[in-house]
């Protein structure tokens, strides 16, 4: 790794003295050409998450119903969350959700790759299968599950039954724990595609000497995976590790529409209490206030984890 | 003036609906926004007034009872709203402050009937002492009780409990009388079912769960009358006098076990009369009022208001459709003659009430019954992980009284603070 070059030094500032008029037009030239091809991810970044983001920190320190007037209440909705147990629970279950998705996902997903990883017959198809349901929407794919699921009608009691396994339908959203699972299949079965995907491309970046030299050297299998392979990767895990993580704390959809937060609100996550309080009782302020602190746990876990999995040759 | 007329013909040929309709071209459509709890009796009137009126048409929409307030506040703060809305009193305070609606403070003092209104309905649609919405359809809380039972069970019919302690005593009775009986029944996991048919007895006691200004308010969970009615259902849980779908009931099921013939005692309201007659027409059934602990009595007024959307622009219409709704002669038609509370109290009391003992006892206790007023009453009371809910469950099912007191203290005192 350490073959590539620092990417920090200017091109421009290494062959002439830096005195010269001209390689400083030059520079000032492409400083400014930089900034022009990135202004519209500026303006886009500006328009669609700063001015959102200043927008929804100011309503935080507001009382600021959905209807009616807003007046300014402070770090108000802050301390109003210290005494809201259902906040507290629902971190609580966000959490939980978070450990069990985020592992299943990077395992599945790094066996998937390591199946489909090299070309040999019939890969396409399983690469096409294992990665199909990640371009269906979060919605559409949780109605599907409702369908499948449902005790009535649902294929999946059928097939049970049928099988044997089952005597009569399983009620999959009655309890908090069979519910959980129906949200933690769906999600792992709509995703490990892109896990796969990713790790693929990960494996793929690793040269083939590398891999050569270890057996050369007698490594054997399981060494070169745990000594070498999982190593190089470690950019890709952290990558996965950080979707995943991410995704699954701000999860909402799959929940709002396969098991409605219940049964009894037991599977309530946080994202579901922020719409609750802000669209059901019409609370923006707190809603606002809710997804600030979220906003910064979702920023300290990811800088833990950037700092856990950073590269050899950074620490 | 006759460049307007000639407007208006062309857009009724244009349209179709007005072409098919028959109508008159100065047919103005308003629309009318009932929750699902109302559709037995609602559409009855609406037809009622389009009969009547040739220049005004309602167009009734009836919504999910459990979206009502989500989906008509979503639609009035995008100006996307009905002209005419029916809400549950209980949510009158919140849309009342949020200036969505139409102040009919003038022209409802104009009424000739306005003193005849129930005052909790009034109360709850008023806002800093403006008027947001006048009543539309009453309903209270009284407790019913299986005549039969009593009678199996060697108690006298016409002597139903006056205070808890003869609730208790008399649910033992019917317990202890065997063939899977028991004496009482409540939905456990339901906060709105539990503020029409718990807080009653808090409040028959001289307490409350509520106090201060509306702009300003504090719960009072802490008042020794909510942990002792909160003591009350922990010993009839306790003791197996109410049966076990009790704890997980979240309102779904609340007729079925009174119904079945085992449950001697369910506090229910008008709407339930209407349910249980049509479910269980040979049921055998009087009714009582709500006691407090050493005996006096209390209800929960509820009903719907009727109110008019500050963005519709057909106010003068939607006026009159809510003066025809209120009158003695449409209240007594469509509402009394069908079983809902009338919200004029002459003829509450005149026509409705004598048409047997629990319709007078229903009146009765709507006329001296009183409401929730908070603008944030969905997230106190009816959600279903709220305070109100939650304390419930911990204090009744699990126990623990003071914990679930001074949890549900703290969290509704959250509440109240944020927004």
């Amino acid at each position: 790794m350490g073959a590539v070059p620092a990417s920090g030094r200017s091109l421009g500032g290494r062959a002439r003295p830096r005195h010269r008029p001209r390689a400083r037009t030059l520079r000032r030239r492409r400083a400014l050409i930089g900034l022009l091809l990135v202004s519209p991810a500026l303006a886009f970044v500006t328009v669609f998450f700063l001015v959102p983001l200043v927008l929804m920190i100011w309503m935080s320190l507001h009382r600021w119903p959905l209807l009616g007037h807003t007046s300014w209440i402070g770090l108000g909705n802050y301390r109003a969350m210290g005494s809201d147990p259902v906040f507290w629970r629902s971190l609580g279950f966000t959490v939980e959700y978070t450990a069990i998705v985020t592992p299943i996902l990077i395992v599945l997903g790094f066996g998937l790759a390591l199946l489909v990883r090299r070309r040999r017959r019939g890969v396409g198809f399983f690469r096409t299968v294992f990665f199909m349901p990640y371009v269906i929407g979060f919605a559409a794919a949780s109605y599907l599950f409702v369908w499948l699921l449902n005790p009535d009608v649902g294929l999946l009691d059928k097939t049970l039954q049928s099988l044997g396994f089952t005597s009569s339908p399983v009620q999959w959203l009655s309890t908090r724990t069979l519910a959980l699972f129906a949200v933690v299949l769906m999600i792992v079965w709509k995703t490990v595609g892109f896990t796969m995907l990713l790790f693929m491309a990960g494996l793929q970046g690793i040269p083939e000497d590398v891999h050569e030299a270890a057996s050369v050297d007698g490594a054997s299998r399981w060494t070169t995976l745990r000594r070498v392979t999982l190593p190089l990767l470690r950019r890709t895990i952290a990558l996965t590790v950080i979707l995943a993580v991410v995704g699954s704390m701000l999860a909402f959809d799959q929940f709002y529409i396969i098991t409605n937060g219940g049964p009894a609100n037991q599977t309530l996550t946080v994202v579901y209490w922020i719409y609750n309080s802000s669209f059901v009782n019409f609370q923006l302020g707190y809603g606002a206030a809710m997804s600030v602190v979220l906003m910064l746990i979702l920023m300290v876990i990811t800088a833990v984890q950037l700092y856990l999995l950073r590269d050899q040759a950074e620490r | 003036m006759r460049r307007a007329l000639v407007i208006a013909l062309l857009a009724c040929t244009l349209a179709a609906g007005c072409a098919a309709g028959g109508q008159s071209s100065a047919t103005t459509t308003l629309t009318l926004w009932a929750r699902s709890d109302e559709s037995a009796f609602i559409s009855t009137v609406v037809k009622a007034f389009n009969q009547s009126h040739s220049s005004i048409h309602i167009k009734l929409t009836i919504i999910p009872v459990n979206n009502f307030v989500q989906k008509f506040g979503i639609a009035v703060a995008g100006r996307s709203g009905p002209d005419l809305a029916s809400i549950d009193v209980a949510y009158m305070p919140l849309f009342a402050e949020s200036g969505v609606l139409s102040d009919l403070t003038t022209r409802a003092h104009q009424l000739s009937y306005f003193d005849q209104f129930d005052r909790s309905h009034i109360n709850n649609s008023t806002y800093r002492g403006r008027l947001y919405g006048l009543p539309f359809s009453g309903d209270a809380s009284v407790l019913f009780y299986n005549t039969q039972l009593f009678r199996a069970a060697g108690l006298n019919p016409n002597q139903p409990p006056k205070t808890w302690a003869q609730i208790e005593v008399d649910a033992r009775r019917v317990t202890a009388s065997g063939n899977g009986r028991t004496g009482f029944y409540f939905s456990g996991d339901c906060g709105g079912c539990t503020a029409f048919t718990f807080l009653p007895y808090i409040w028959a006691s001289g307490g409350n769960i509520l106090s201060g200004t509306p702009a300003d308010q504090r719960p009072t969970l802490e008042q020794p009358r909510v942990a002792a009615a909160l003591r009350f259902y922990r010993t009839l849980w306790v003791h197996h006098l109410v049966p076990a779908a009790s704890q997980s009931d979240s309102g779904t099921t609340q007729f079925t076990p009174f119904e079945s013939g085992k449950v001697a005692m369910f506090a229910t309201g008008g709407f339930g009369v209407q349910t249980l007659q049509q479910d269980a027409p040979h049921l055998q059934m009087a009714a009582t009022p709500l006691p407090g602990e050493q005996g006096g009595s209390a209800s929960f007024a509820g009903g719907d208001a009727i109110a008019i959307a500050k963005s519709s622009h057909h106010q003068q219409a939607a006026w009159q459709f809510v003066a025809w709704v209120t009158s003695a002669a449409v209240q007594q038609r469509y509402f009394g003659n069908v079983g809902v509370i009338p919200i004029q109290r002459d003829v509450a009391f005149r026509d409705y009430a004598p048409r047997n003992r629990i319709y007078r006892l229903l009146a009765n206790a709507l006329y001296t019954g009183k409401a929730v007023y908070s603008v944030q009453e969905n997230a106190l009371i009816n959600d279903p992980t709220g305070p109100w809910v939650t304390m419930i469950d911990d204090a009744v099912f699990a126990g623990h009284i003071q914990s679930a007191i001074t949890q549900a203290q703290s969290s509704m005192s959250s509440i109240l603070s944020r927004g």
